[in-house]
């Protein structure tokens, strides 16, 4: 069996609203390898950004277990989890303009990126690697909606992320930008880094190794 | 410090919107700091400027007077009062000197007349003829008294042939004289040869061989001219020298008094201070609490605005402390920047609203001291506001429903402020033991602030719970009324806020307005009433009689007014005689008695003797015991009456009373609110007067100057209010600016006419500007009419504070809410009309 980074035992989330509790996931039990694209895929309301958020320690389930690295990590102190945030993971936010500080350049993103995870530098090779090459003093505006996004990756990259996580990364692109996102994912399958993706895009499915798909909530086995 | 905290300063640019409110909240609260330490510190300044000039400014220095002295005791006391001022920083004394008053010969005639000399005296005196600096100067009415011409001399020729003849010197005196005025001005109230006019002796040589011939004492007076104080810290620099002065005068003996009498006027000035102080200490605490609400509110705008980054930050283990320093560094900027604007906008409008502009030397560095705590403080909240809401968001569960917004808080107002009503009819103003100047109750004084606020409050809740149920309104008929009102639906917590602000400015300017003017129309009126008119003297019987006549010009602003005795079941009750064919023109009027009628009903005398009278106030009926057989039969009954101030008594007609001499005074009273044109023009007529009164000097006026400075800081407050809440108002459409526009052309391309487009704009502001002028004004015109009465620090006198009448007021909010509707509607209208496809298009 694969080595996984992240597990999810028995999971379900609950949201409050006025008419009472509604479930958005439930009895899900989920183990994400340590290597290669995870796709977490099925329609709108299915729960993938919900799992996505417990998968990136920004949720808490109402119950269950979420494992990191093998450790249980439901109900640690909101201090250990943006440690593990800040250190291990990265999410990846669906509209490309929300994942970068637009009153930086390309080049001080990637800086911020790397001095938020306590780095004091990004690897200067990043944004070749990424088909950005030259563009590190550009403005975050300059760059088309794919761009934005391999810039994003870059960021996650920059700032050592082990596990990278993104919620429908082509959704808001047009189709070339997309297709450069779906190269970058690609790439960074290969590399030695946890990528999750959630989407219902099917190109993007085809990339994944695993994938998981949802429906109201549950994993459809 | 690291990314992307290092740029924060130029990431808050990303968010102008925010950046001008961070501005205009330090603006505002720096602006309120700034204008309570100014005003309370300028109140000092001018309770100092009103002690010290409503007096004699020659006198606000230490006095000293000897009488029956020797002329070598008057030229030691001179020699030591003029080392001494020279010591303590006066300058040189300036002594008078003077003989006792005494019937002097002018050509077989005796006139009483006082000789006297004085260092400068000749210029300060209006010569008629001559003008040598050397011999008798005498004053007219000796002159003439004596029948005496340029060249004559007196007593025999023991004195210096005359040189001139000058204007005798009259109350009032001016500046120069008005110390010496018992020494130089003849007092025809005075016992017989205790007071004379005043001969000078220009050359004091010449006049202290007079003395020696003459054998009589001297009576020594010396000043000490000096600036007079701007301010407390001037003040008490000045009282120190003069306490100086006077220790160093002690040696002189008891053949001296000595009189300080700035002491005192300083303890007053002080408890004039401490009372506003007292007052505006805790309205400002309030609106700097409330500030700092405000400026919460601008810290969520942040969170809101930049919602994503902080999102971004936050899922890269960012901590809330953390993004609360982020959102102080991006603001920190705009508020320091409104602060020094704000600081600088309260010193430039500091005449607007303050009432004086004269500040202590250290003011500004209270002023920058406070203001820089105060935004400290502020950028506290907004650190603070920011890492609790981030907390709130990312780290807590959704809460199920928002309990703040159910809080009936609008009770707690109403509650507070029927406390306050309470403390208020147990007495707002209260004179402490020792004490002239009452002390404000700031408890009672809130009162019309609080009945603003809950009045606000609750109109702003009902819009609300009216906007939350407003899509249920079906008026599509009238299109610019559904348009309006389901743009204001949308915004419905903007809308609010803008409306609680702005209620709450108009409520509180029309309280400030409506009590200090009530205080300044309280005082005009009470004075006028103690006086009768704006100006009054006090004439010879002659003039009643008719042996003497006025100066023509005089009889279309003058009428004169005789008192006469009255007895009722034994009490002296006062009788005044007028004039009714010139009372009325002249007399000083209130708006609550019609005197003409009452007048009208006065009369002669019928044939039993007995004059219509009108019965002034409480006065006792019984049996009458009449003046000089005339008996009073009331006609007509008045609360008050002008020139009784807090006697009682009856007024009759000038016919009904049989002689001249039946009154024990007759007056002159005139409109002229210059003492010195009417006595001038009393004088210019040859006609005697004294015992002059003035309207301004009536009674003290700063126990309602206090009440009044007040009340001028809250509408000053109310102002800064005003503007805040317009300035919303512009920036809640500006914020819109994008929505309206897209709206506004997809609307018009559906076949929306832009006239009806127009009008949903001017409909959806102009319901706000609405709510908040008519809820404002009713609120605070009703509960300033109910506090300004009972803010009265001189109850004993008629009548009560009274608000004035507030159609002016309601008429110039009406047209500033105008203003702002049509300025912010032409905004709206602009953002549509020049909107760019692109830019509807994007994404």
């Amino acid at each position: 069996m694969a080595e996984t980074v992240l597990e999810l035992s028995g999971v379900r989330v609950d949201y409050p609203t006025a008419s009472g509790p509604v479930t958005a996931v439930a009895d899900v039990d989920l183990a994400v390898p340590k290597r290669g694209l995870t796709v977490l895929a099925g329609p709108s309301g299915s729960g993938k950004s919900t799992l996505l958020r417990l998968l990136g320690l920004v949720e808490q389930p109402t119950e269950g277990t979420v494992f990191f690295g093998g450790e249980p990590v439901t109900g640690l102190a909101h201090r250990r989890l943006r440690r593990l945030r800040r250190d291990r993971v990265v999410m990846i936010f669906q509209n490309p303009p929300d994942n970068l500080f637009d009153y930086l350049t390309v080049g001080e993103n990637l800086r911020a990126a790397a001095q938020l995870a306590g780095r004091t530098s990004a690897p200067p090779e990043l944004l070749e690697r990424l088909g950005l090459p030259g563009t590190e003093d550009w403005r975050t505006s300059a760059l088309s909606g794919g761009q934005q996004q391999r810039l994003a990756f870059a960021c996650a990259l920059a700032a050592g992320a082990e596990v990278v996580l993104a919620d429908e990364p082509t959704s808001q692109l047009d189709a070339r930008s997309a297709t450069l996102v779906l190269e970058t994912l690609a790439e960074l399958a290969t590399w030695d880094v946890t990528v999750v993706a959630a989407s219902h895009d099917d190109r993007l499915i085809e990339l994944g190794e695993p994938v998981v798909r949802l429906r109201d909530g549950r994993v459809q086995r | 410090m690291r990314l992307p905290w290092t740029r924060a300063p130029r990431a808050a640019l990303a968010s102008a919107s925010t950046v001008l409110v961070a501005a205009l909240a330090g603006l505002v609260l720096s602006f309120v700091v700034t204008a309570a330490i100014s005003h309370t510190v300028a109140s000092g300044s001018a309770a100092v400027a009103y002690q010290t000039g409503r007096g004699c400014p020659a006198i606000v220095t230490p006095t000293v007077d000897g009488t029956r002295l020797r002329p070598a005791e008057v030229e030691q006391a001179v020699r030591t009062g003029s080392e001494a001022a020279a010591r303590n920083g006066f300058g040189s004394a300036l002594a008078g000197r003077y003989a006792a008053v005494g019937r002097t010969d002018f050509n077989g005639r005796t006139p009483l007349l006082r000789l006297g000399h004085r260092e400068g005296a000749a210029d300060h005196v209006k010569v008629i003829a001559g003008g040598e600096r050397s011999g008798l100067w005498l004053p007219r009415s000796v002159a003439e008294a004596g029948s005496v011409k340029l060249g004559d001399r007196g007593q025999g020729g023991l004195l210096p042939p005359v040189t001139t003849i000058f204007e005798d010197i009259t109350t009032p005196s001016g500046d120069w004289w008005c110390g010496e005025e018992r020494y130089v001005v003849a007092n025809p109230l005075a016992a017989e040869g205790s007071t004379a006019p005043l001969g000078l002796l220009p050359d004091r040589a010449e006049f202290d061989r007079i003395m020696a011939r003459l054998s009589t004492s001297y009576t020594l007076t010396l000043r000490f001219p000096h600036q007079l104080p701007t301010t407390l810290t001037e003040a008490h620099e000045l009282s120190a020298r003069s306490t100086a002065l006077l220790e160093d005068l002690t040696a002189l003996g008891g053949k001296f008094t000595k009189t300080d009498l700035l002491r005192r006027g300083i303890e007053l000035a002080e408890q004039a201070r401490t009372s506003v102080l007292l007052a505006v200490l805790p309205l400002t605490a309030v609106t700097v609490l409330v500030g700092l609400v405000a400026v919460g509110a601008v810290a969520l705008q942040w969170c809101q605005r930049r919602r994503a980054e902080v999102r971004l930050l936050w899922v890269r283990g960012v901590s809330p402390a953390a993004l609360g320093g982020k959102a102080v560094l991006e603001l920190v900027v705009p508020f320091v920047l409104g602060g020094a604007a704000g600081v600088g906008l309260g010193r430039l409008a500091l005449p607007l609203f303050a009432p004086s502009t004269a500040l202590e030397p250290g003011t500004f560095g209270l002023v920058a001291t406070v203001v820089t705590a105060v935004l400290a403080v502020a950028l506290l909240v907004v650190g603070a506001t920011t890492a609790v809401h981030v907390r709130h968001t990312f780290q807590s569960k959704p809460r199920e429903r928002r309990v703040l917004r159910w809080i009936p808080w609008e009770l707690g107002t109403s509650a507070l402020a029927v406390w306050s009503w309470t403390r208020l009819l147990d007495g707002a103003l209260t004179v402490q033991r020792g004490e002239v100047l009452p002390r404000i109750d700031p408890i009672a004084l809130a009162f019309p602030l609080l009945v603003v606020l809950t009045a606000a409050g609750l109109i702003s809740r009902v819009l609300g719970a009216s906007l939350g149920a407003s899509h249920r309104l079906d008026v599509w008929s009238w299109p610019a009324v559904q348009l309006a009102v389901r743009r204001l639906a949308i915004s419905r917590t903007t809308a609010t806020g803008v409306l609680t602000v702005a209620a709450l400015a108009v409520g509180t300017v029309a309280v400030g307005y409506g009590v200090a003017s009530a205080q300044q129309n309280a005082l005009d009126d009470k004075s006028g009433m103690i006086v009768g008119a704006n100006t009054a003297v006090q004439l010879p019987l002659g003039v009643a009689e008719g042996k003497i006549t006025l100066p023509a010009e005089l009889s279309a602003t003058t009428t004169l007014v005789g008192d006469a005795p009255g007895l009722v079941n034994g009490d002296q009750v006062k009788i005044l005689v007028v004039d009714r064919a010139s009372f009325d023109r002249v007399a000083w009027s209130l708006s609550s008695i019609d005197t003409g009628a009452a007048l009208a009903a006065l009369g002669p005398r019928d044939a039993s003797g007995t004059a219509p009278a009108i019965r002034v106030g409480k006065t006792p009926d019984g049996q009458w015991e009449p003046i000089n057989g005339v008996k009073l039969r009331t006609v007509t009954s008045v609360p008050q009456f002008p020139g009784f101030g807090v006697d009682r008594g009856y007024v009759i007609a000038r016919e009904a009373l049989p002689n001249a001499y039946d009154a024990t005074a007759w007056r002159l009273w005139s409109t002229s609110t210059d003492i010195n044109q009417l006595t001038g023009q009393l004088t210019a007529g040859g006609v005697s007067y004294f015992n002059p009164q003035s309207r301004s000097k009536a009674i003290d006026a700063l126990p309602f100057y206090v009440v009044s400075w007040t009340f001028s800081f809250i509408t000053a407050l109310g102002a800064v209010l005003a503007v805040l809440a317009a300035c919303s108002l512009l920036l809640s459409v500006e914020v819109r600016r994008r929505q309206n526009a897209l709206f506004s052309a997809l609307a018009t391309r559906m076949g929306l006419r832009r006239r009806t487009l127009v009008s949903s704009h001017l409909v959806e502001l102009g319901v706000i500007a609405a709510l908040a002028t008519v809820v404002g004004t009713a609120a605070g015109v009703v509960s300033a009419a109910l506090s300004a009465a009972r803010l009265d620090p001189a109850p004993r006198l008629a009548p009560f504070p009274a608000v004035p009448n507030p159609t002016s007021f309601v008429l110039l909010t009406t047209l500033a809410a105008l203003v702002v509707v049509g300025l912010a509607g032409a905004v709206a209208v602009r953002a549509a009309r020049t909107a760019r496809a692109g830019e509807l298009l994007r994404g």
